[in-house]
Formats: C-alpha cells, structure tokens, sequence
C-alpha cells in the first residue's frame, strides 16, 4: 500500500437518509478487507457496549466524534482510502442527518461516483423518499454536483418484513428507480443490490440468504464504475476541502483537484483571501507524489500560506491564473420546491464546490419554459416552484464560482433555504470582483 | 421642548432623512449638571476655528449652524435635569435650514459635540430602542452566531469561528489521543461563545431589555453547550424553551431560526414581517385576490375594515398616517425595515406599502 498508487483514482461518496446504514457499510467492508484490525474493532465493540450503543461498532470505525457516538449520527465527512482489483478509492462517509446536509454536499462536490444507501426496513424506506427525506434529497444534490455513475445499495435486507425479501426489494428498486430516472440518472446501468451492512451479506461474498439475486455484489460493483476523463489542459482548480498545521511539515490543505495539474514547486494563489504559496510536497494515499491530476484528493504542503489563512470553500489555482473571485454571478436556476415566492432580495445559501455562501438574488432577468429554456418573461416580478429562470447573484461574502462551460465543477450550485434544496443552478456568466482585477 | 418617546421615534425618522456630502450638520448632547456657559464657550471656540476650512460653501454652511446653535443654546437658563439635545445644519442643495432642541426622555449620559455628514441620532436611537429584545444564538461545534431581535430590526452581533480539524486519519490506537484533542478543542469553543454570549447579552439582561434568548443550530451541539456552565445562568433562565433545529450560521441561519420559532417569538414585529412577507408573496403567487397594494386599494381596504395586515416601509414619509389607518381599520400593522431581504423588492414594486386582505374584495 505504501507503493506509488499504479491503479486509476476514483473518489466515492456514501449518501443517503439518517440511519440507514452507510457508516456500518463503509467501516465493515474497510474491515473485511483488512484495514482495521480485529483489536481494533474489539475494542469499539467493549466502548460501544457499555454506552449501549454496540449495533453501532461498524459505524464508530468511522464516527470517531464524540457527539457522533453518544447520539449515533455521522456528523462531520470522514475520508479513507482502500483498493479493489481495479482502483484506489477514496471513500467519503457522508452524515445522513438533514441538519448537516451542507456537509454531505461538500463531499458530493468532490465524487465521481457515489453509493446510495436505502433501508429496506418497514418505514424507513418511506421515511427516506417522503418530501422531507434524504434519500430523495441527497439523490438530487448528488446529481446538482456532477455525479452521473450511481449504486443503489438496499440495505438492511437482514430486517426486511420478512427478511431477505425479494418482494420487498423489488418494491424498492421500483419507487427509487423510478425517482431516480426524473432526475435524469440512466437507471439501466444503476445497480441496485441487497445488502446488510450489519451482516456483511452481499458486500464482498455473495449472501447465501438471497439467491434470487444475481447481480454484482457491492465490491464487484465498485469495480465496474468507470474513470471520468480528466481535464488535464484546464487551468488549476483545487477547491478546498479543510486544512491542517502538521508540526514539523506545516501548512497542509486537503481537497480535490478538479482541473489542471499541480506539482511540486508551483506557485499558488488561494482566492478569495488572495493569500499565495510555493508547493513542497503533495501527498496521497499517504505517499509522497510529484504531481496530481484531475481526481486525486491530495494534502499539499505550502510555504508561505498560514493555516488560519485559509479554510473550506476556498480555492487554489496557478498564480499566472487564479479562481475567480466574483462579485455578480448570472445562473440559469430552476426552482425545485418553495412554499410561496421567490423575488429579487431572496437570500439563499449557494453551495458551489465545497463552498457554501449566502447569495442574494438582484434581478431576475428572465423566466424561462423549463422544457425547451426558451424565455417566456422579461424581469417577471416573482418566481414560483418548478419554475426556470435567469437570475443574477450577489454573494454576500467572498466566493470563489465560475462560468460553467470553463469550469462545470466550479460552475454547478444548490440553493438551500430554510433546511431544504429549493433548488439548482449553473453559472452563465462572473462578473470579476474589483479588488481582484487591477 | 420635552418629548415622549412616540415623539422622539418621530423626530429620529426625519433627522436620519438629512445627509449632506461635507461635514455640516451638528449634533450636541448635553448632559444635566454642565454650565451653560461651558457649552456656550465650546461652541464659539469652534465657531472662531472655522475660519480654518477652505471650502467656502462648507466654512460658511457649518458657521450657520453653529450660529444657529449658540443663539437657540443661549436662551436656555441651565441644563434641565434629562440634559440637553440640539441638533442644526442646513441642505446645501435646497438651501432649507433645520434646528432641533429638546429634551429627551432618558437622561442624557455623555458631552458629544460633532459636525459631520449626517445626523447622530445614536445615543437617542438607544433611548427609543426596544426593551423587548429577544437574544439569538447559533451554535455547533465550529462555528456560532449572535445576534438579536429588537423592534422590526435583526442584528447581527457577532459570528464566531474555530478551526476544528476535520476526520481525515484511519481512527486507531494512535488515533485515540489525537481524538480527545479535538474534543477539547471544541469545548474552548463552546467557552469562548459562552464569554461572547455573556458579554452582548449580560447587560441588557441587567437594563431589563432582554426577554429571552433563542437558541438554534444544527442537531445537538446546541443541547452540549447549554447543559453546560458555558452560559450565564440568569441567561440560562431565559433560554426560550424549544430549541430550534437549522444548519446554517449567520443572516441565513438566524433568519431561518426565526421563521422556524414560530409561536416562541409572538408579538416580535422582525419575526412577523418575514412571516407576512412570506404570506403576502404567496397570496401574490397564486394570484387569488388577498394581496392588496396600490395607495388608493390600500386605503379603500383599509377603510372597510377588510386588512388583515398591512406592510409600510419605514422609508415612506407617512408612515405615522398609514399606522393611524391601520389602527382605525382594525388592520395590524407591521413597519418593514431593511433588514428584510425582500424590502428593497417591496418599495420598489409597491412603493413601500401593500397589505393582505382578510377576503377578496375586488374581482
Ligand atoms: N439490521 C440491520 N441494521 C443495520 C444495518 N446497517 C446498519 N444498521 C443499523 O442502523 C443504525 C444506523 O447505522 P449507521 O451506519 O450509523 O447509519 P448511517 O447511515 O451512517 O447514519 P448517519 O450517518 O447518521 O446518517 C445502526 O444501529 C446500525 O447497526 C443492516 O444491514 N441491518
Ligand atoms: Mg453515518
């Protein structure tokens, strides 16, 4: 494992309703395949147990926070690492709680692929796919920030009513693949496979308890996923994901880099706060790189940068050309849910990468027939759920977002108000922050 | 001249109306016990160095309102007991002069003398201001905001940030340590929000101003930091009693802690103009008769008793007219400040006055 990574580099992430199962999925398979000891695990199991909380040893390999483990909910993204046949992963646990779906997002905004996790146990499924739910909001989310390959795990078959029902699967598979293909995923090349996370069944080994099913298992799934192309020729675009003060090596921001290739010894400028750095080492998979390209999350030491210069949301690029940073955006948004109306002074939150800033909407320029996106208003006075629309933005803080023909990554967003998505966007268009042009 | 606070609220409104773009408008508080004399003194004194200003517009524009200011003062035979507040510049565009002197209804606490481009109407604003203030606090783990409600006004006070490392490390032995690090970490955190806390709420809890304190946040940090000492305990008492579940920190976060609060903030004229600006968008949406607008619509409605809530911008010059409407139309009547994201929308596109009605009345 120390090695140079020689097989290709997908990022993962684990979404879906609170509950249902991914921290116990994601910290089970990483200990069938032998990246947690059995002391380890022990030990979780004797702590979990004496707080009452032993069904939830799995999930503690990975909810290390303490409030994680007195309340039983992911919290904050966790990222591993581990290989299949074909691919170094990096696995990103996401919390499933909607209190803390802004998380979730960021670590959608850094997938390629993602694992959606159903509960096929009586209620939960429902709870999932109510207009509240996660499952169908995360869904939607994962789409909004680029990720085009899905897996269905529908897990739980263990307490299924009655257990390892095919039925019952079906059932799922059905009104899931159903939502799934309304927003726009090609429900063909989804595999939707019973698991239990619990048990282990269908993870890596086929489950005895469910010979009606013949598709791939979870693991083998994994490796029919495919590398997205890699926009080498791009200019430089890491968003931030989180940053470290490592003694002895210093500044270390972690993400993901969207475009363009970074080496060692590069200049870099972190917009908004505009400070800049020189590169000394990258690192992945806890080996020391030269250079990372599109898809490699990366820790990355820089000179000059402090940590408390930077944060999340933030993004790195070539000093010879920087993220932009805008002071007026125009999107094409469409409204998927609002109780009443939306009109110029709306504020939503505005996650765009791993970013997540307030944005307050000065005009709207155009309604648009969400069909054909032909305009249909001039400055219509308000916009209504299920509506299309060109809209301009002011961002009440710094942000860093560009045009989405440049840069998609940079240039796709969800609007979240009041707990809820209510809706999407792409980037038609950045006016240049003053301070950054000179 | 004496006035009641309905008054001074009245007389703030039309001093904030005043800008000038130099430096001419003159503000003087006057605390009870001071000379007349001294002030006198102090203001010739500054009328003898103005000579020193080289635009001649803006020397002879700041000596007419310090002349103004000195003729007004020298009438009055000693600093009544609530002190003294004169105010006096001119327009420089229209040439129109105003002179303001009069005794407010809280004592006066500071000398404060300035010429400048606008009005300090400040130190009266405080005496005005609300004493039905409701405290905001969003907390997680990371990152927490404090602000308040006070009148058709949220403030925001403060917004805190720490850096919590995140999970990046495979969780183990050596993991252990590191973990309880963290947590530590966190709890400085909570502390530290809990001394900001203190500090902004405290003293208007002492002034008898604060009513209670909503607390919000994501999931369950906001249950770890108030089982805690973190905040004071009299603060604590006045914690109102549900807790309010939103993710996000900030103007976005508090004013979805608001709308969510639902009953919790009755009688709170911020949290009932977003939820009638809400309502009156949604009226407006489906289009089904009960958004009224237009001054003629509105005051018709208002006149048949049919406005269930009527919106006026505080930057309309008739505000008093329209609440004097309402109170006779039996309407309740919310003043709708700036710091409702749909204002600028709302005087623009009903020229700062619109109402919902109770039933349709026009076809
Ligand atoms: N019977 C059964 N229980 C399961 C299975 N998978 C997970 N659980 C239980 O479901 C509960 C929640 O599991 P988690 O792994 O924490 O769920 P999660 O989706 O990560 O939850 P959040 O991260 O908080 O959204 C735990 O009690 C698990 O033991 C399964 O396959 N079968
Ligand atoms: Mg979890």
């Amino acid at each position: 494992m120390s090695s140079v990574p020689q097989k290709p580099h997908l990022n993962l992430v684990i979404i879906g309703h609170v509950d249902h199962g991914k921290s116990t999925m994601v910290g089970h398979i990483l200990y069938r395949l032998g990246y947690f000891d059995q002391k380890t695990l022990q030990m979780i199991e004797e702590e979990a147990k004496k707080m009452g909380k032993e069904s939830f040893k799995f999930a503690w390999l990975l909810d290390r926070m303490k409030e994680e483990r007195e309340r039983g909910v992911t919290i904050s993204l966790s990222y591993m690492k581990f290989e299949t046949k074909k691919y170094f992963f990096t696995i990103i646990d996401a919390p499933g709680h909607r209190d803390f779906v802004k998380n979730m997002i960021t670590g959608a905004s850094q997938a390629d692929a993602a694992i959606l996790v159903v509960s096929a146990r009586k209620g939960e499924f429902e709870a999932g796919m109510s207009p509240e739910g996660q499952t169908r909001e995360h869904a939607l989310l994962a789409r909004t920030m680029g990720i085009n390959q899905l897996i269905v795990a529908i897990n739980k078959m263990d307490a299924a009513e009655p257990p390892y029902s095919e039925k019952r699967y079906q059932e799922v598979k059905e009104v899931l693949g159903k939502f799934l293909k309304s927003l726009g995923y090609n429900i063909e090349k989804i595999p939707f496979i019973p698991v239990s996370a619990w048990t282990g069944e269908n993870l890596i080994e086929r489950s005895p308890n469910m010979p009606w099913y013949t598709g791939p298992v979870l693991v083998e799934a994994l490796d029919m996923l495919e590398v997205p192309s890699k926009p080498v020729d791009k200019p430089l675009r890491i968003p931030i994901q989180d940053v470290y003060a490592i003694s002895g090596v210093g500044t270390v921001p972690v993400g993901r880099v969207e475009t363009g290739v970074l080496k060692v010894g590069d200049k870099l400028i972190f917009n908004p706060p505009g400070v800049i750095g020189e590169v000394r080492s990258i690192e992945t998979h806890h080996t020391k790189i030269e250079k990372a390209e599109p898809g490699d999350n990366i820790g990355f030491n820089v000179r000059g940068v402090e940590r408390k210069d930077i944060k999340r949301g933030d993004v790195a690029g070539h000093t010879t050309n920087p993220p932009t940073v805008s002071d007026e955006f125009t999107a094409r948004i469409f409204v998927m849910w609002h109780p009443t109306a939306i009109t110029v002074g709306y504020t939503p939150v505005v996650h765009v990468h791993t970013a997540s800033v307030a944005c307050r909407i000065t005009e709207i320029i155009a309604k648009l027939d969400p069909r054909t996106g032909k305009e249909v208003e001039k400055n219509p006075q308000f916009l209504k759920q299920g509506d299309a629309a060109i809209v301009k933005f002011k961002p009440i803080k710094p942000l860093v977002i560009e045009k989405y023909s440049d840069f998609p990554a940079l240039g796709r967003f969800a609007m979240r108000d009041m707990g809820k998505t209510i809706g999407i966007g792409q980037v038609l268009d950045v006016k240049v922050l003053e301070q950054q042009k000179k | 001249m004496r006035v009641d606070k309905q008054k001074l609220r009245e007389i703030i409104r039309e001093l904030k109306k005043w800008k000038a773009h130099a430096t001419i408008l003159l503000s003087l508080y006057v605390p009870p016990g001071r000379p007349v004399s001294d002030v006198l003194n102090m203001l010739r004194q500054e009328l003898s160095i103005t000579d020193n200003i080289k635009l001649k517009k803006t020397k002879s524009a700041v000596q007419r309102a310090l002349s103004m200011a000195i003729d007004r003062l020298s009438k009055v035979p000693k600093i009544p007991d609530k002190g003294l507040v004169l105010f006096a510049g001119e327009n420089p565009d229209t040439g129109e002069s105003i002179i303001v002197m009069l005794i407010p209804p809280e004592e006066v606490s500071v000398y404060y003398y300035r010429t400048d481009k606008y009005f300090h109407t400040e130190f009266l604003e405080e005496m005005v201001s609300e004493s039905n203030i409701i405290g905001l606090l969003l907390i997680e783990r990371d990152a927490a905001t404090i602000g308040m409600l006070k009148g058709n006004r949220l403030k925001i006070v403060e917004e805190l940030e720490d850096y919590i490392p995140g999970k990046h490390e495979k969780g183990g032995q050596s993991q252990r340590r590191y973990d309880r690090i963290i947590e530590q970490m966190v709890e400085e955190f909570y502390k530290r929000v809990g001394e900001h806390a203190n500090r902004v709420f405290l003293p208007l809890y002492e002034q008898g101003r604060l009513k209670g304190i909503l607390v919000g946040g994501p999931a369950y940090a906001k249950y770890d930091f108030l089982e805690k000492d973190y905040l004071d305990y009299r603060l604590k008492k006045i914690v109102l009693p549900e807790l309010i579940d939103v993710g996000y920190q900030g103007e976005a976060g508090l004013r979805e802690m608001i709308l969510k609060a639902g009953d919790l903030l009755k009688e709170q004229e911020f949290a009932d103009l977003l939820k009638y600006i809400e309502e009156f968008k949604l009226h407006l949406a489906k289009d089904d008769g009960l958004a009224v607008y237009g001054e003629d619509e509105v005051r018709n409605a208002l006149e048949m008793g049919m406005v269930a809530v009527l919106i006026i911008s505080e930057e309309r010059e008739d505000v008093e007219k329209w609440l004097e409407l309402a109170k006779k139309g039996g309407a309740k009547a919310l003043v709708l400040s700036s710091d409702v994201p749909e204002s600028e929308w709302f005087n623009k596109t009903f020229n700062g006055l619109a109402g919902i009605l109770r039933a349709r009345i026009y076809s």
